[in-house]
């Protein structure tokens, strides 16, 4: 086999796993097409989502379901006001010896795992919430001055409740900035009510297998970023982000007026890493205009931050970025 | 280029209308009439010139075609990645990128026969309907060529218009009578050739003439008809400033500056020009400021405008006070003071002045202040001060200045003098001095216990009573301790 036939058949091997998962999580989630898609997008991306959704939609069963379908580690961490850093990372304890001698020794926190869910994330105090930062950037953590590596593949899926804000502590913008996708998990459709009632009442849960393991995810992982983009995809995205930033060349007479802070470079590179994995989802060999418009929202929704005049007129990023979509795409 | 050419026919016609317009303000032809003809060809050329190198600069419309070709099939780009990816060279050693580029133009490829041929022809016009819009703007500009007149050889107009002006300027010039020249055709036209050859010789003898003071000559356009060789008398120096002197002097022994004698060409000339020189002055007429009217001097100044008229209407080279009277707003830059101190020869007009603006001033509400009372204004001029007589409000020199003192200066208020010394010592004197202990004289008192005498201080030993009350007050506290009988329980 030459290597061009290798890399196609890698190419249609990513397409088929890809449907795969999609079809083995819709085992257990119904509904939520456009989540899950997101998800797996990001996680194939090697990116972090920040799910937001009223309480009972699934978020957590999706997590669930994705360490599972992917036979990967998964921890749960509900955030809480007094939740401390060395809950997430881990921390060093006394510990004692066979033949009586006491050493340090260094406890994992529940972040050493493949997929971690961070639950109701913004209930954590920021200097805990912080404490992602370096995990979610660079892979590692650093305790007692040690640095440790988190397993490969990582991903962070957090959640936050949209509705009780009181007593929660919204998250920084270097933080949300860390996210690749923002996925608003909304109410599931009429149709799909009959399947989650059934599914979810009956005597036995639907059960998911595993698709894929670690070795593999990271091998789609790998070929994701070898897509090539060619310079009208590229281009777009540029425009897209420098759109989003006021008294830009690009930016539209609202986005000046109502954005106080627009994407940073970070949301063009998830609009590229997306693109990517949009297109050997659909069976191409490089990214196109269509692969970075259709993540555009996701990804840029929550690295604009409007300002007071905005918020006050009721304007969310959604809108203005589908505004941009229509002038510059 | 295509558009360009269906503009022709427009652009044709604003070349025909702007040359006809030109025409008619020249009273000739403003440039030769092959000119538009030639601009017509040339300027499809500029044109085509000019698209040639927008579109150099423009990027290939390969790629644009390629997008435009992916939206309508939805390729998803496909088409265009093709194209870049085929123009970009893919080394073969680039790894799995080079590789999947390459598969992304071999999928472009395959989408190429999905594609409709047949709606993307493009039809190209017909040649023969693109001359119909150079035919029309060729005709449209020989167009004025045919209307205008043919001209003389020397560049005098044969038009019917002009003729009669310059006859009527002929006839003023050469003292003939006016109808005479209107009506014979024969003689206009012999006039005509005349007057333009004496021109020719003139303007070839005479000099040039010098702006004075810097100004500029008076409107080239206008000297044709005002020609000093077609005017008699004084009118032929109102443009040569050596010639205008004597004819100043003429001019009914009014003192007049040169300023106003170089812009005089309209009033010195007025005795010999008729009827072109009243054209003259009606066309100088805006220029002049306008004159508030005042009613008590109407009949004088009607007389003298009659008058005035009169001489002006008469063509005797009189040359008398038309220069001073009708003097033109451009060469007369006498300021308000001298026409003020002008006014103030004559008490007469003063009178008639102050009248005049009580009139307005009342016409007004009576609140306006009278502009002939006004002063000049001092001077602000910075110089040497201090050392002047006393100052009188009008500038110059400034008197000695007064002191700004300080207060000190001022009688009545006093200040107490600084006077270096000691210190004040002050009423009140503290001393220290050590003084032993030593025993006293007297006897010492007998100690006797606090609790037990009559020392013992409570509120009813502190009052001042007489001793005989004291049972009876004693009684008293007693029952206002009593639960019972104080006033409270009750």
């Amino acid at each position: 086999m030459t290597e061009s036939n290798e890399v196609r058949e890698q190419a249609a091997r990513f397409q088929a796993s890809f449907q795969k998962l999609q079809a083995e999580i819709h085992k257990m989630i119904v509904g939520q097409e456009d989540a899950v898609d997101g998800v797996l997008t990001a996680l194939l991306a090697g990116g972090h989502v920040l799910l937001e959704g009223v309480p009972g939609i699934g978020k957590t069963m999706l997590v669930k379901t994705l360490g599972d379908v992917m036979h990967l580690s998964k921890n749960r961490i509900q955030f809480t006001p007094d939740l401390m850093p060395p809950d997430i990372t881990g921390t060093m304890v006394l510990d004692e010896g066979a033949g009586g001698g006491r050493s340090l020794r260094f406890e994992d926190g529940p972040i050493h795992a493949n997929v971690v869910l961070a639950d109701e994330i913004n209930r954590a105090t920021p200097k805990t919430q912080s404490a992602l930062l370096e995990a979610m950037q660079e892979l590692q953590v650093t305790v007692g001055g040690q640095t440790r590596t988190l397993p490969k593949p990582f991903m962070v899926l957090a959640t936050q409740n949209p509705v009780e804000q009181e007593g929660t502590y919204p998250l920084p913008e270097a933080q949300l900035d860390r996210f690749m996708f923002k996925i608003v998990v909304g109410y599931p459709k009429e149709e799909d009510y009959a399947s989650i009632l059934a599914r979810t009442t009956g005597k036995s849960m639907p059960e998911v297998s595993s698709v894929t393991t670690a070795d593999e995810l990271n091998q789609m992982r790998d070929l994701v970023r070898d897509v090539p983009v060619p310079d009208i995809a590229r281009d777009l995205a540029v425009r897209l982000v420098m759109a989003t930033q006021p008294d830009s060349s690009y930016a539209s007479e609202r986005v000046n007026r109502y954005v106080m802070l627009g994407s940073s470079p970070r949301g063009a590179q998830a609009l590229i890493l997306a693109g990517k994995v949009a297109a050997l989802r659909d069976g191409r060999y490089a990214v196109s205009t269509d692969d970075i418009k259709s993540k555009a929202v996701e990804a840029l929704r929550h690295r604009m931050l409007l300002n007071f005049q905005g918020l006050g007129e009721g304007l969310k990023p959604d809108d203005l970025i589908l505004e941009i979509l229509e002038s510059i795409a | 280029m295509h558009s360009a050419i269906e503009m022709l026919p427009r652009i044709a016609l604003g070349f025909a209308a702007g040359y006809m317009l030109l025409v008619m303000a020249n009273k000739g032809e403003p440039f030769p009439s092959y000119l538009l003809p030639f601009l017509l060809l040339t300027l499809p050329l500029a044109m085509a010139c000019s698209y040639w190198l927008q579109a150099k600069k423009q990027p290939s419309l390969v790629h644009e075609t390629a997008e435009v070709l992916d939206r309508n099939l939805h390729s998803k780009d496909r088409l265009s990645t093709a194209l870049e990816f085929s123009e970009t060279e893919i080394a073969e050693g680039e790894g799995r990128s080079a590789i999947l580029a390459r598969a992304a133009i071999a999928d472009g490829i395959a989408w190429l026969p999905k594609l409709d041929t047949s709606r993307t022809e493009v039809k190209e016009p017909d040649l023969p309907w693109r001359w119909r819009p150079i035919i029309t703007a060729v005709l449209i500009t020989l167009l004025p060529v045919f209307l205008t007149p043919p001209t003389t050889q020397d560049g005098s107009e044969t038009d019917p218009a002009q003729k009669t002006q310059t006859a009527g300027e002929s006839s003023a010039g050469t003292d003939s009578p006016r109808s005479d020249a209107n009506n014979t055709s024969a003689a206009t036209a012999l006039a005509i050739d005349r007057k333009a050859q004496e021109r020719k010789n003139a303007k070839a003898e005479a000099p040039e003439p010098e702006p004075e003071d810097g100004e500029p000559p008076a409107t080239p356009k206008r000297r044709p008809n005002a020609d000093p060789d077609q005017r008699g008398g004084s009118g032929s120096s109102g443009n040569s400033p050596q010639k205008r002197a004597p004819n100043e002097q003429e001019s009914a022994g009014k003192p007049q500056d040169s300023e106003a004698g170089s812009a005089s060409s309209g009033g010195a000339g007025a005795g010999g020009q008729g009827q072109s020189q009243s054209k003259q002055e009606q066309k100088t007429e805006p220029k002049r400021k306008p004159k508030k009217p005042k009613k008590s001097r109407k009949p004088k100044k009607q007389g003298e405008t009659k008058a005035g008229d009169d001489e002006q209407s008469s063509s005797n080279p009189s040359g008398s006070s038309q220069g001073g009277g009708k003097m033109s707003a451009v060469g007369n830059q006498r300021s308000g003071k001298d026409r003020g101190s002008d006014r103030e020869d004559d008490p007469e007009s003063d009178d008639e002045d102050v009248e005049d603006e009580k009139e307005e001033s009342e016409a007004r509400g009576g609140v306006m202040p009278m502009t002939r009372d006004r002063k000049q204004p001092p001077s602000r001029e910075l110089g040497i001060s201090g050392d002047g007589p006393p100052g009188d409000g009008r500038g110059g020199p400034t008197p000695p200045k007064k002191s700004r003192g300080t207060a000190s200066l001022v009688l009545g208020i006093k200040l107490p003098d600084q006077v270096r010394g000691q210190p004040n010592p002050g009423t009140a004197k503290t001393s220290i001095e050590q003084i032993p202990p030593k025993p006293s004289d007297r006897d010492p008192r007998a100690a006797a216990p606090a609790a037990s005498g009559p020392s013992s201080k409570t509120p009813q030993s502190r009052t001042q009573h007489d001793r005989r009350l004291a049972p009876a007050v004693q009684r008293y506290h007693e029952l206002l301790r009593h639960p019972e009988h104080s006033p409270k329980a009750k």
